[in-house]
């Protein structure tokens, strides 16, 4: 069984804040906000096999109240730039990809790629749930890394916290870059039609259901979620094309 | 309550076939076959002329029993000859197929009927694993994750990908859409808990086959249990039941030829070698099994996927109490009739429909 994959910490000062971060692996870079107070980095720790990962963690976190994710991108996209050389990959989870849509959209020749897991910035369906059990499909099965209460009342908080953008629903014509994004099948933390928003309004947009998995993908299906978001960023658009052979027996 | 005709499409000459399965294809003599498809298709016409309110079809591999392996193609031939009923898809096997072309053969049969469709997802009898090499281990996994998609086929308007346990698509966006919105009404036919849950917490119906009423009545009690945990109950038309049925003139008369079929080894159902059954059983189970100790069985072999004798026998007084007994205890809507036992001529099938229609159906209606 292979050990964990390293990653080192840093941090980068932008217009005189500290931002910190997390690096790992070597080759193009990905660029990652993650929107979740738990960290399942099963799909970091695989891309960094293959590149060069940065997990920028969002000042104040992304449901801070003194700044929107307009704000804040502006903040994580100097960030991104001033530790990567060129164009970069940019994930987004959760609430965390609003802020990568926003950073997209301010900094659009620098992101070559966009993928957005779980984006809660078009039609977030909060209905009341009493706990976070909500976020999963099957939330008995969950391995949480830390039983953490305080990281509980933060998740809900920034699940609560997300609110539809009508400016950025607006704008997401204006996205240049190839884009996936990708949904729990499960996921309950969103109204049904919020995927084809992206693929009806990002000009060049694949949407793509993880079954079996609810609003954490990367706790419930990380294989899935790992190969599928690998494929993209090796393949982008093309990823649609099937390379595995099918023969049995040559 | 309704009544609907199993479309089984027998080989007429199936009462000759050995017990075994697969059926050899040498059994099949075109001119015959064509003959039997024909007598088929006349009893789907003559059940609607003479009450019945649904029609179905269910995938069956391999034998000229219930002669309908690719089960769409059969439906979209009766539904161009019955104008009125409802064509009950009951319906695919779930492991066996892609979903996404299970999920266009619906939404093409909801369009070709003008939204006379049901839809029938089942996991099938063990022997129908071999059919396309499915591995009866994961049948079970399969046909959950192949209703979701069906499901998520069918009502998402913009192209998608899926990323499942057994099934990966990076383009899905089938078309037509059904007629339906959003989807035609689905019955998961199952005896497992799981699929029961599944389809309580999905607002399906229920379907369960040739089990004694008191084995389903315990079935629908969960299925009940579980729509209600999820704020809703479901109505008659999602409460089928499918069983055998063998209607005579009077109870005697059924019970002399029920009688003679049972000293003739005919009223069982099919085989496979034992040593294949004991296989493909664990398998279902999740058990291991040590080959070692497996030897080659019988030619003969074991009974698998239930063996159902006759669910209904007797006369009309007798099969309509049958029958009512699965209402009154197990809230059944709709029953599935499979008239064509082996034995039986075009002829009398056409006779059993004739007086089921006159004798039993007007009183069924009344439920």
């Amino acid at each position: 069984m292979s050990s964990p994959t390293a990653f080192n910490e840093g941090r980068v000062e932008v217009e005189g804040v500290t931002v910190r971060y997390r690096e790992a692996g070597s080759g193009d870079p990905v660029v990652v906000l993650d929107g979740w107070p738990w960290r399942f980095p099963a799909l970091q720790e695989a891309l960094a096999g293959s590149y060069r990962v940065l997990e920028i963690e969002v000042p104040g976190g992304v449901a801070a109240d003194t700044a929107g994710p307009s704000d804040l991108s502006y903040i994580t996209g100097r960030a991104a730039s001033s530790l990567v050389e060129g164009p970069y990959t940019l994930i987004g989870t959760s609430v965390g990809a609003s802020a990568a849509l926003f950073q997209t959209l301010l900094y659009p020749d620098a992101v070559s790629t966009l993928v957005l897991i779980s984006p809660l910035a078009l039609r977030p369906a909060w209905h009341g749930y009493s706990g976070i059990d909500a976020a999963f499909a099957h939330p008995q099965a969950v391995e949480f890394p830390e039983a953490d209460y305080r990281r509980e009342e933060s998740a809900l908080s920034l699940i609560r916290s997300a609110s539809h953008d009508d400016g950025l629903e607006s704008r997401l014509g204006e996205i240049p870059c190839p884009t996936l994004a990708v949904f729990g099948q499960e996921d309950r933390l969103m109204a049904a039609e919020a995927p084809r928003i992206y693929r009806e309004r990002v000009p060049n947009c694949n949407i793509s259901f993880v079954y079996d998995a609810g609003h954490v993908i990367a706790a419930e299906r990380p294989e899935a979620l790992t190969s599928l978001v690998a494929d993209f960023i090796q393949r982008r658009e093309t990823f649609i094309v099937e390379r595995r052979s099918g023969v049995i027996n040559p | 309550m309704k009544a609907s005709y199993l479309g089984a499409m027998g080989y007429a000459h199936r009462g000759d076939f050995p017990p075994t399965w697969p059926t050899p294809p040498a059994y099949n003599d075109p001119e015959t076959s064509v003959r039997s498809y024909q007598d088929g298709i006349e009893e789907c016409e003559f059940a609607e002329e003479s009450g019945f309110e649904w029609v179905s079809f269910s995938e069956h591999h391999y034998s000229g029993r219930i002669a309908t392996g690719a089960p769409s193609v059969v439906a979209a031939a009766v539904a161009e000859r019955c104008r009125r009923v409802k064509i009950a898809m009951l319906g695919h096997l779930l492991p066996l197929n892609n979903p996404v072309r299970a999920a266009e053969e619906l939404g093409l049969l909801d369009n070709l009927t003008n939204g006379r469709l049901v839809m029938g997802f089942l996991r099938g009898t063990p022997n129908e694993d071999q059919t396309y090499n499915v591995n009866p281990a994961e049948g079970r996994g399969r046909m959950l994750e192949g209703m979701d998609l069906i499901l998520k086929a069918m009502t998402e308007p913009q192209p998608f990908s899926w990323e499942g346990r057994y099934y990966q698509f990076r383009t899905v966006s089938v078309w037509p859409r059904p007629v339906q919105q959003p989807f035609p009404p689905a019955i998961v036919a199952t005896r497992s808990d799981d699929a029961v849950e599944y389809a309580a917490r999905h607002r399906l119906g229920l379907g369960v086959s040739f089990l004694p009423v008191d084995d389903v009545g315990r079935i629908v009690d969960k299925y009940l249990r579980w729509c209600d945990d999820a704020g809703w109950q479901p109505g008659p038309d999602q409460m089928v039941f499918r069983g055998s049925i063998y209607l005579a003139e009077t109870d005697r008369q059924a019970q002399a030829w029920f009688d003679q079929q049972t000293d003739q080894g005919r009223a069982r159902g099919m085989a496979l070698r034992s040593s294949v059954s004991q296989v493909i059983q664990a398998a279902r189970v999740g058990d291991t099994v040590d080959y070692r100790n497996i030897f080659a069985g019988s030619t003969s072999g074991d009974i698998v996927g239930g063996a159902p004798g006759l669910t209904f026998v007797g006369g009309p007084d007798s099969i309509f109490e049958q029958i009512k007994a699965y209402h009154d205890r197990c809230r059944t809507g709709v029953i599935d009739l499979f008239f064509q036992q082996p034995s039986l001529t075009h002829k009398d099938v056409m006779a059993e429909i004739d007086l089921f229609g006159r004798e039993i159906l007007p009183r069924l209606k009344e439920l």
